[in-house]
């Protein structure tokens, strides 16, 4: 019984160790540190969609610092239009070259997120669970600007906390809760964004609103019901780089676009079923890497 | 000595009333209180009868009313599957009010249906993952049986339920819980002058209806940490989530697409909701409109078309079509495993 205690004891004691290690982080100031930024797809054994709650907490974290981060939604639409990611939970910067990634996305750095896992141990008198995983900051000449790891655990229990049974058995159930992710995560991006230098806020680019300059649509006959199956043409001059999407009529709405020159936009769509040509009502609208949006444009 | 157990009971039934309740068996895990307040998604899975063969109850669809329709179940369906719809039914409808989400009946089915599961051959937690919910409810009719007892007759129903986390595989509810209604000397102020006829009439629908929701309303009481509030109606069952139950992709060639090309997704879910497809994360929520809707007693469905014309310069690596419906702020997903589509930029 002695012998059970100790090999419990020798078995936590690492895990207790751990519960204190700090961000491991590593800045270059030889590098010169990007202004402009995007947000990789985030590598990991965590389910796709907590990889994704990882990069948007990164992302948002990174402009909160009063770095300028473009949309994770133009980064993916971007890698995935030039072949670089069929499923986008399976990207890897592997075989890429950052240079050009970085061309490609109109940025001078990327955040690659890697290796991010979850843990979790739960001996009834113990427990201790968290989330772990590195982030590196590469620039458009492929120079590690900036990395950190960290893993952010939290212990608990009878045997840590010495408190009341009621209190460990009720953290313990939070612990196996969904909750417990997200509150992680504000922990790791918390501790880890903490370690990049943030920069002069007054050296920021000016922001630019998009703007739609001309839209114009072909395909539609003279007849006053439009048919189903009629394919509509909609050409959209506008700022370029940016997602530009068009409204049809109620109903059918947020059709995309491809940027097939800079700054020239097209859509064509079709009807799924007839529509009265007094329901037609074409705006498109405009939203740019930034996440900045413009006046949409319309034409009835 | 099944007639002193009988004796017994009739002598207990004459001393409390005329309809009794055994209380039942309830466990909860403590984490239950905590999955109720997060929303926590369930598929009702088709109830399982071990009720006793022996004078068994054969509902009378006629008396049964709107309050537990008998759906998508013909008339002369086997009396012991009608009793599991039928108290199935009754459970949805009343954890509709619940902190649970409770995914639609007609969803739970087909989506079993489709993929070929059998729930009492396949393990919760694959059951969980195939229908896209946290947990599944199993449920048995334990007591749906009558008895007669000279001037005395018994209506017995009963109904045991278990709710597995998909995740972990862990029991979070377990009850069990019977009604018994007499009829007869016992069934009320006037029974004793019509008690020659009582033991046949009150067997009726109107009794087994009374009966199957007190049932329901005690157990769903218990798994949802409240008394319920709504009335087993049939259009409280229709779950609260927007839910696909079909996705279809059909492109217009197989292998690479070129310029001209059509994608076209098709799908099936609640009506009333806002539904787009996504190719991977290149084109995303492109607009799904519904072009028809389903009047289905079993729950209203609407069929929901969306296509996406390939453009020259356009170029894609096979990538998985994901689609999502979205209603009053909530929304789900389903990704779509073949095919999966590709766009080559060369001239058609």
């Amino acid at each position: 019984m002695k012998g059970r205690h100790l090999a419990i004891l020798v078995a936590v004691l690492p895990l207790l160790g751990g519960a204190c290690a700090g961000v491991s982080s590593d800045l270059n100031r030889e590098v010169p540190a990007p202004r402009t930024l995007a947000v990789l797809p985030v590598r990991g054994t965590l389910s796709f969609s907590d990889r994704e709650l990882v990069r948007r907490r990164l992302e948002a974290g990174l402009s909160a610092a009063q770095l300028a981060v473009v949309e994770n939604r133009w980064v993916d639409r971007v890698l995935s239009a030039r072949g670089w990611m069929a499923d986008p939970a399976e990207f890897t910067m592997s075989g890429l070259d950052p240079a050009q990634v970085c061309k490609a996305l109109g940025v001078d750095g990327i955040v690659i997120p890697e290796g991010f896992r979850t843990s979790a141990v739960n001996i009834v008198v113990f427990y201790r669970e968290g989330l772990g995983g590195q982030v590196r900051m590469v620039n458009s000449d492929g120079k590690l600007y900036w990395s950190a790891d960290y893993f952010a655990g939290r212990s608990g229990g009878l045997l840590v906390g010495m408190g009341q049974l009621f209190t460990a058995v009720r953290e313990q159930f939070e612990t196996n809760a969904r909750v417990a992710f997200p509150l992680r995560l504000e922990d790791y991006a918390t501790a880890v964004l903490a370690t990049l230098p943030h920069p002069d806020a007054t050296q920021l680019p000016p922001i630019k609103r998009p703007k739609i300059e001309k839209l114009a649509v072909t395909g539609v006959g003279p007849e006053s019901t439009i048919p189903a199956g009629t394919r509509i043409t909609v050409d959209v001059s506008a700022s370029p780089s940016a997602l530009v999407t068009i409204d049809l009529a109620p109903g059918i709405s947020r059709l995309p676009t491809v940027e097939h020159q800079p700054g020239r936009y097209r859509g064509i769509f079709e009807l799924p079923y007839p529509i009265d040509r007094g329901q037609l009502a074409v705006i498109a609208r405009i939203r740019d890497r930034d996440g900045i949006t413009g006046v949409p444009g319309g034409k009835s | 000595m099944k007639r002193v157990g009988a004796t017994v009971s009739l002598g207990l039934a004459l001393a409390l009333g005329a309809c009794s309740s055994d209380g039942g068996t309830a466990w909860a895990a403590p984490e239950l209180p905590m999955v109720r307040r997060q929303g926590y998604r369930i598929a009702v899975l088709p109830f399982t009868v071990s009720a006793p063969e022996d004078d068994f109850l054969i509902p009378e669809p006629g008396a049964l009313g709107n309050v537990l329709s008998l759906g998508g179940l013909s008339n002369d369906a086997p009396p012991r599957h009608v009793a599991a719809h039928l108290l199935r039914r009754g459970i949805v409808w009343t954890l509709a009010d619940s902190p649970f989400d409770v995914m639609a009946l007609w969803v739970t089915d087909t989506e079993l249906s489709h993929q070929q599961i059998d729930p009492n051959a396949t393990s919760p937690e694959q059951i969980a993952k195939a229908l896209g919910v946290d947990g599944v409810l199993y449920g048995d009719v334990t007591a749906w049986n009558r008895s007669y007892y000279g001037v005395e007759s018994y209506l017995t129903a009963g109904l045991s339920l278990r709710l597995v986390d998909g995740a972990s595989g862990r029991t979070l509810f377990e009850g069990s819980h019977t009604e018994q209604i007499a009829a007869g000397v016992t069934g009320g102020p006037t029974a004793v002058v019509s008690a020659g006829t009582e033991p046949v009439s009150g067997l009726d629908g109107g009794k087994l209806v009374t009966a199957g929701r007190k049932l329901v309303r005690h157990l769903a009481g218990q798994l949802s940490g409240r008394e319920p509030r709504v009335m087993m109606t049939p259009e409280a069952g229709g779950g609260i989530s927007p839910t696909l139950s079909f996705v279809s992709v059909a492109p217009d060639r197989d292998g690479m697409l070129v310029p001209g090309d059509r994608i076209r997704v098709i799908a099936i879910g609640t009506p009333g909701s806002d539904v787009r497809f996504s190719l991977g994360h290149y084109q995303t929520a492109i607009p799904m409109p519904a072009v028809a809707v389903a009047k289905d007693p079993r729950g209203d469905r609407a069929t929901y078309v969306g296509t996406y014309v390939v453009q020259a310069g356009e170029r894609l690596s096979p990538t998985r079509v994901e689609v999502s419906i979205e209603k009053l702020g909530l929304r789900q997903t389903r990704f779509v495993r073949e095919p999966r589509v590709s766009i080559s930029d060369a001239p058609k």
